[in-house]
């Protein structure tokens, strides 16, 4: 036979319910524009019936957990997508002050300089005998080896830009790697006792799709205790359990940044900056080691081939004194060559009547030399097969680092969108939408206020059973 | 597809910003009047804008080029004149000395005007551009010709780059033009070379072949054989004729009025006579020099107007490549504009709306 009691029981416990799913509700709207967040939801299951006689009544319902919803195959797509936008947006950036360096739409730049350069030696041509002219030469070789100066400091600065980029980006990474390691903890201790750690599964995905947008890793996760293992690029075991271990950086003989991994706190140090293909640090790395240097390594080349060449054809030449000419500039003979030691000969510095025009002596009308050295911006000397001019190899530099960024370009904005469409399936399926809890929030309010009702009820039952004898 | 109100949110946001961005590009477009900026906007248009800078830097550097060498050559040019009107006045006067009629003061007084038009000539011959001698070859600096009608100066050819790959020489050197040394069917004689070289290796050979040449010259000039030279006093010299045994068709200028006037002071008719011949030689010496300054002169033009096509040609390929086209422009704008009003003005319906503001 029913009784009042489990009335109010039933009204208590259906209270109690309403009361976690109202509270599951307002903390998901809570936490609404928390970054990884997972909308969570509360399983009520019906509470096990009690027989009366043959017949079963029912007790009500009682909560049998608390669960996320959350498909982990998508945060495996945002992680990796994320990895790659990391890693484009780590370029991009980067190819675009490079790209400044190299950019004379708007400003002078090198290839004017060089222009300038060689037509002042035309200049000469005109009139070997002037001082003025002589001197322009001088003045417009300085500046073409100020340009080519600073255009190497400003790839150093992105090069400095760079290397802060995966100094800075090891700095996250240990500290997301200690989180993870203690959230790995926390997670089994709760877990331990058949619940699930919502929250902190939470913050352990978005942590580790972070980490991965810094840098390649792989991680796996042990299903008995929740805990998770992660290893950065092929070797670095950054989280074993509850244990982690640090990156650090380093700087080699070339003065770059490397990023390094040390086993715990006193184990065996690994360079493991090759192991880096993707994430922030995977696009620095691939960019300062690729593109930046090589173009480094070009304009280099370009200011060596120029001071070579008028140097070959400037010793044949006879200054204003009849002597035979000098190296136009200094450039080292044991092949250490750095452009910003590059210089004009001190002898032509303090005289410019050292400027070899002439081919031959007591000729101070023969612009032979001088018509040499301006026809070299015209010979194909560059390249390896000798396929350039001088400004022919500097402008295709120009035109390949406009290509890299405009691919960089679009395909940021392409990722970008795959980003996002990616975290709106994930927002679409994990999101929280304020109609849907406002919804739930008058269903159990209601739910509650009938439970209530309920107890009220069985309060009267009960009256109405104790008042029997005074009817 | 279950929506959220995140999904709704950075949607709009991101229609948002594609619009301001795209408005934002569109505005600088219109501010600076161009496309491109950076390399990456047009890859192989920045390339070529940076090939077409270069192209036009030189086209103004050779313009110059042009300008200084046709400078020189003019003043040539005129000074070659007044040597051919001088040539002419002295024929005339050998001519008038040559007649029967003249007497011996005549003849002297003739002589002494073939001797101030000898000094005009040596004159004409040390003239200047600037500061340097027109006629002195590479040695712009020294005085060519000395009182005696002596060259101090050298063959060389100053050549000025008309355009790429292709030079002018800019002088005539006092020896052709005084001298009459490597005029004509000249075998004795070796000229400067006309290519210009253009690589060190090639200025190598260059000056090799330099050294030879003014060996060869060196060694012809010790050994040429003054056939019928002044030492024969009182007869003109007649060299300058067609030297039977080198061949050289050349008049020495000076020579020929100093003979004329020795010729006419020594009131010696037929050594007047002799020299009628040689000075209309000495005219078409000349005259031939003129002919050569014009054919230079010519090529100068020519080269200065390909420069101006070429810079307005490539002006118009530069522009094209980086320059806005301002209406296609104006028209982008107004469309951003609009589609940014109708972006602002629909997010503002989805983005308040909520179940809760409905729920009283």
């Amino acid at each position: 036979m029913a009784k009042i009691h489990s009335l109010l029981d039933v009204g208590r416990r259906g209270m109690s319910v309403s009361q976690s799913a109202m509270q599951t509700a307002s903390h998901n709207i809570a936490n609404k524009s928390v970054e990884g967040f997972s909308r969570q939801r509360v399983d009520i299951e019906t509470n096990p019936a009690v027989g009366e006689g043959k017949d079963r009544v029912g007790t009500g319902s009682r909560l049998s957990g608390i669960t996320r919803t959350n498909n982990p195959w998508i945060e495996k797509q945002i992680e990796r997508e994320g990895s790659n936008l990391s890693f484009m947006e780590g370029r991009s950036n980067a190819l675009q002050r490079l790209e400044s360096a190299f950019n004379e739409q708007t400003v002078k730049g090198t290839s004017n300089a060089m222009s300038e350069f060689f037509n002042s030696f035309r200049e000469l041509a005109n009139n070997p005998e002037s001082l003025t002219a002589r001197t322009v030469v001088r003045d417009n070789a300085n500046a073409l080896i100020k340009n080519f100066q600073d255009v190497h400091r400003q790839i150093d600065s992105v090069t400095d830009e760079l290397n802060n980029t995966i100094k800075t980006g090891v700095n996250e990474i240990n500290g997301h790697v200690k989180e993870i390691a203690q959230l790995n903890e926390k997670i089994q201790s709760i877990e331990i006792s058949g619940v699930t750690a919502n929250d902190e599964r939470d913050r352990r995905d978005l942590l580790v799709k972070k980490l991965a947008e810094k840098i390649d890793i792989s991680w796996a996760e042990d299903t008995k205790s929740g805990m998770i293992n992660i290893t950065a690029g092929k070797t670095g075991v950054l989280v074993a359990g509850t244990s982690a271990s640090e990156l650090k950086t380093s700087t080699n003989e070339n003065n770059q940044t490397q990023v390094v991994y040390q086993l715990g706190s006193s184990g065996k140090e690994s360079d493991i900056t090759e192991q880096l293909k993707h994430g922030a640090l995977g696009g620095a790395v691939e960019l300062r080691d690729g593109l930046v240097s090589q173009m480094r390594q070009n304009v280099s080349d370009l200011a060596y081939n120029i001071a070579s060449e008028v140097n070959n054809a400037h010793l044949e030449g006879f200054d204003r004194y009849n002597k035979q000419g000098t190296e136009f500039f200094d450039i080292p003979k044991d092949g250490t060559f750095d452009v910003q030691d590059l210089k004009v000969n001190d002898a032509i510095t303090r005289d410019v009547g050292r400027i070899a025009a002439a081919s031959k002596p007591n000729a101070p009308g023969d612009n032979t030399v001088a018509n040499v050295i301006h026809s070299l911006q015209f010979k194909k000397v560059m390249g390896d097969e000798g396929t350039f001019t001088f400004d022919d190899y500097y402008s295709s530099k120009v035109g390949e680092i406009g290509v890299m960024n405009q691919k960089s370009i679009a395909g940021l904005e392409s990722q970008k969108n795959i980003l996002d469409q990616v975290k709106n399936v994930r927002e679409s399926v994990s999101g929280v939408s304020l109609d849907e809890e406002a919804q739930k929030m008058i269903e159990y309010q209601k739910a509650y206020e009938a439970s209530a009702r309920i107890i009220k009820m069985a309060d009267e039952m009960f009256d109405t059973v104790l008042n029997l004898k005074r009817l | 597809m279950r929506i959220t109100d995140k999904m709704t949110q950075t949607q709009v946001l991101k229609n948002i910003q594609k619009n301001r961005s795209e408005l934002a590009n569109l505005q600088n477009q219109a501010a600076t009047g161009k496309k491109l900026t950076t390399p990456s906007d047009d890859p192989t248009g920045a390339t070529k804008v940076l090939t077409n800078r270069i192209e036009e830097k030189n086209l103004q550097q050779f313009e110059k080029n042009i300008f200084f060498a046709k400078n020189f050559l003019e003043t040539t040019e005129s000074t070659l004149g007044q040597l051919a009107d001088s040539l002419i006045r002295a024929k005339e006067l050998a001519l008038q000395a040559a007649s029967d009629t003249v007497g011996a003061p005549q003849r002297e007084m003739i002589g002494s005007e073939v001797q101030q038009i000898r000094s005009a000539i040596l004159e004409m011959s040390n003239r200047r551009a600037g500061d340097r001698y027109l006629f002195g070859g590479y040695k712009t600096q020294t005085t060519p010709f000395n009182k005696d009608g002596e060259y101090l100066g050298d063959d060389g050819e100053m050549k000025i780059q008309n355009q790429k790959g292709s030079f002018v020489a800019m002088n005539l050197s006092g020896n052709r033009v005084f001298l009459g040394r490597g005029v004509g069917p000249d075998n004795t004689y070796v000229r400067p070379p006309e290519n210009v070289p253009e690589t060190t290796n090639q200025l190598q050979d260059f000056k090799l072949a330099e050294a030879d040449r003014e060996f060869l010259n060196k060694q012809e000039d010790e050994n040429y054989v003054e056939t019928r030279g002044p030492a024969s006093v009182g007869r003109v010299q007649t060299m300058t004729q067609k030297d039977p045994v080198t061949g050289n068709e050349g008049v020495n200028v000076f020579s020929l009025m100093q003979s004329l006037d020795v010729a006419l002071k020594t009131n010696d008719k037929a050594a007047i006579q002799d020299a009628l011949e040689p000075l209309d030689q000495a005219l078409n010496q000349v005259n031939l020099m003129r002919a050569e300054i014009g054919g230079r002169v010519n090529v100068l033009d020519s080269a200065t107007e390909g420069i101006h096509k070429q810079t307005v040609d490539n002006k118009s390929i530069t522009s094209q490549i980086e320059d806005a086209d301002l209406f296609e422009t104006m028209t982008q704008l107004s469309k951003a504009d609009t589609a940014l009003k109708g972006t602002l003005e629909t997010s503002s319906k989805v983005i308040g709306m909520n179940l809760l503001d409905f729920i009283k």
